[in-house]
């Protein structure tokens, strides 16, 4: 399989702070890959060190075959990235950003960033700095498509974005994603978002992986079960069966890759008296949740 | 590739360096005008014990335009790179990061050599005018420190807005502060007519300072 991202055994610390350690994961030519987590747990950390902005404390990350903190500028060239908050230079215009960007790329598409100005319905010689967010992700995107890059990787792209932009900038970037066979890297803090957009994802956890597979398998195979129970109310292991868990009075919630018939009797094996099993079903951001817990 | 960097340059810069250029020939006007109110207002006696012998520069209102442009000029052109971590946007670019720093740097030092040069022709024709030519190659000389310091000036603030460690900057302020200050010792004409080829020399050697927090910006000092 052609990777386009690979990092192995990637280890960060800020000072002796721990930020995560021996992460290794992939993303295949054409797929659009998503890194989940809370906050803290590291996602702009390796955003930055894929950019090339930050050297990691030990561990490698290839992109396009090369290290990411020395990436040729032919290199750089085959990579699009958005950085949060659609940072750009707002000191220009319209017109003036895309007249500055296009003297560095030979396979510039200007049609497509016009195409997506001209939907904002802004005048070209709108200075970028008067405009709302929403309006500045587009012309950030924009900028991106029109470089025709290999690779897209977007750094929370949602931040500051009311649901309209968010839904805009979700469905052009698709829309192209899938008619070019791009490949993506993105965050997002708003995880609902995702789910109609990303392929595979990392779920990072304290400090390691929690979770690497397709969105899809991941929503059909995680479990949310509530169920009541009387009398004392048990703490439970975190293992094979039990991925999470919580409560509140005697409701039970707990989260299993198991389906329902094990973990019943996971639970009745336990010893704990158990009323009213059932499954919920989940979205992307319950099972996310679920997974890494409210706190 | 090195046109839309100077394109980017110019956009920043612009009202920085047609600001400035009318002030400086505001200024030069008013010295022109000064020194000719000067020789009809007086005997040549007392012009020359004005001008000579009590040493005073008569073009001494120039005396911190150069540094003061070249401060204003390199806030104005980095301080927006640095501002949201825009350096990114620059480093990101397909151009080798090293060649775009010394080539913005380039562009500022290039204005504040065309200021030089207007402050230079601007004194020449002054003193063509109205003083013996002995006074205006001296005066000529004498204001070489000063557009040095602007030079270095550029150089050191470049620097300082850059740099993403506060420690670093300190250090730049105490490293190139003395330095500066030391080019506006004179007290008359011709005081530097030794030491300025050193000082120039020395000054060569700031010319890639800004390569140290650029590496340190690129290789991840910031988090």
């Amino acid at each position: 399989m052609d990777n386009v991202i690979e990092c192995v055994n990637l280890t960060h610390c800020y000072g002796k702070k721990l930020i995560y350690k021996d992460l290794n994961f992939s993303v295949q030519r054409g797929k659009i890959f998503g890194i989940l987590g809370k906050n803290g747990t590291g996602k702009t950390t390796t955003i930055n060190i894929l950019m090339g902005f930050l050297r990691p404390t030990s561990g490698k990350c290839y992109i396009l075959g090369e290290e990411s903190h020395n990436l040729f500028p032919q290199t750089r060239a085959k990579i699009g990235l958005l950085h949060e908050s659609h940072v750009c230079y707002e000191f220009m215009t319209v017109a003036q950003v895309e007249k500055f960007y296009s003297r560095f790329f030979l396979k510039w598409k200007k049609d497509l960033y016009y195409g997506l100005i001209d939907r904002l319905g802004v005048s070209y010689d709108h200075k970028i700095s008067h405009m709302s967010c929403g309006q500045r992700s587009q012309v950030a995107l924009g900028l991106i498509m029109a470089q025709n890059p290999e690779l897209m990787i977007l750094d929370d792209y949602s931040m500051g974005l009311d649901a309209g932009y968010r839904m805009l900038f979700i469905d052009y970037l698709t829309d192209y994603v899938r008619e070019n066979n791009k490949t993506v890297f993105m965050t997002s803090h708003i995880i609902q978002d995702l789910e109609q957009v990303i392929d595979d994802a990392i779920i990072i956890g304290r400090q390691k992986i929690l979770l690497q597979m397709p969105i899809k398998e991941f929503l059909s195979t995680f479990h949310q079960y509530h169920f009541n129970v009387e009398g004392r109310l048990p703490d439970l292991d975190f293992d094979d069966t039990i991925a999470n868990w919580e409560s509140l009075k005697n409701h039970y919630t707990v989260y299993s890759f198991k389906a329902e018939k094990d973990v019943k009797t996971y639970l009745e094996n336990k010893g704990i008296s158990i009323q009213d099993f059932h499954e919920i079903s989940m979205n992307l951001e319950h099972a996310f949740i679920g997974l890494t817990g409210k706190y | 590739m090195y046109k839309a960097i100077l394109y980017k340059e110019w956009l920043k810069i612009r009202w920085v360096v047609l600001g400035s250029v009318l002030v400086i020939l505001g200024f030069l006007m008013y010295i022109g005008l000064n020194v000719r109110q000067y020789f009809e207002m007086n005997d040549p006696i007392k012009v020359w014990i004005y001008l000579i012998q009590k040493k005073v520069l008569y073009y001494s209102l120039l005396k911190f335009i150069p540094i003061f442009t070249a401060i204003v000029l390199a806030i104005v052109q980095f301080t927006p790179e640095m501002a949201k971590k825009r350096y990114r946007l620059t480093f990101h670019l397909p151009f080798s990061e090293t060649k775009s720093l010394l080539f913005m740097s380039g562009i500022g030092l290039a204005f504040i050599l065309l200021i030089a040069i207007i402050l230079l022709v601007g004194l020449a024709i002054i003193g063509s005018i109205y003083l013996p030519a002995e006074v205006t190659i001296s005066s000529l000389i004498s204001v070489l420190p000063w557009l040095l310091a602007g030079f270095v000036s550029y150089l050191a603030t470049s620097a300082i807005v850059l740099d993403p460690s506060w420690k670093y900057r300190l250090l730049f302020v105490l490293f190139f502060a003395p330095f500066i200050q030391s080019l506006f010792l004179e007290n008359g004409y011709y005081e530097y007519k030794y030491s300025i080829g050193i000082y120039f020399l020395i000054s060569l050697l700031f010319g890639i300072i800004i390569l140290f927090p650029g590496y340190r910006l690129r290789k991840g000092s910031v988090k």
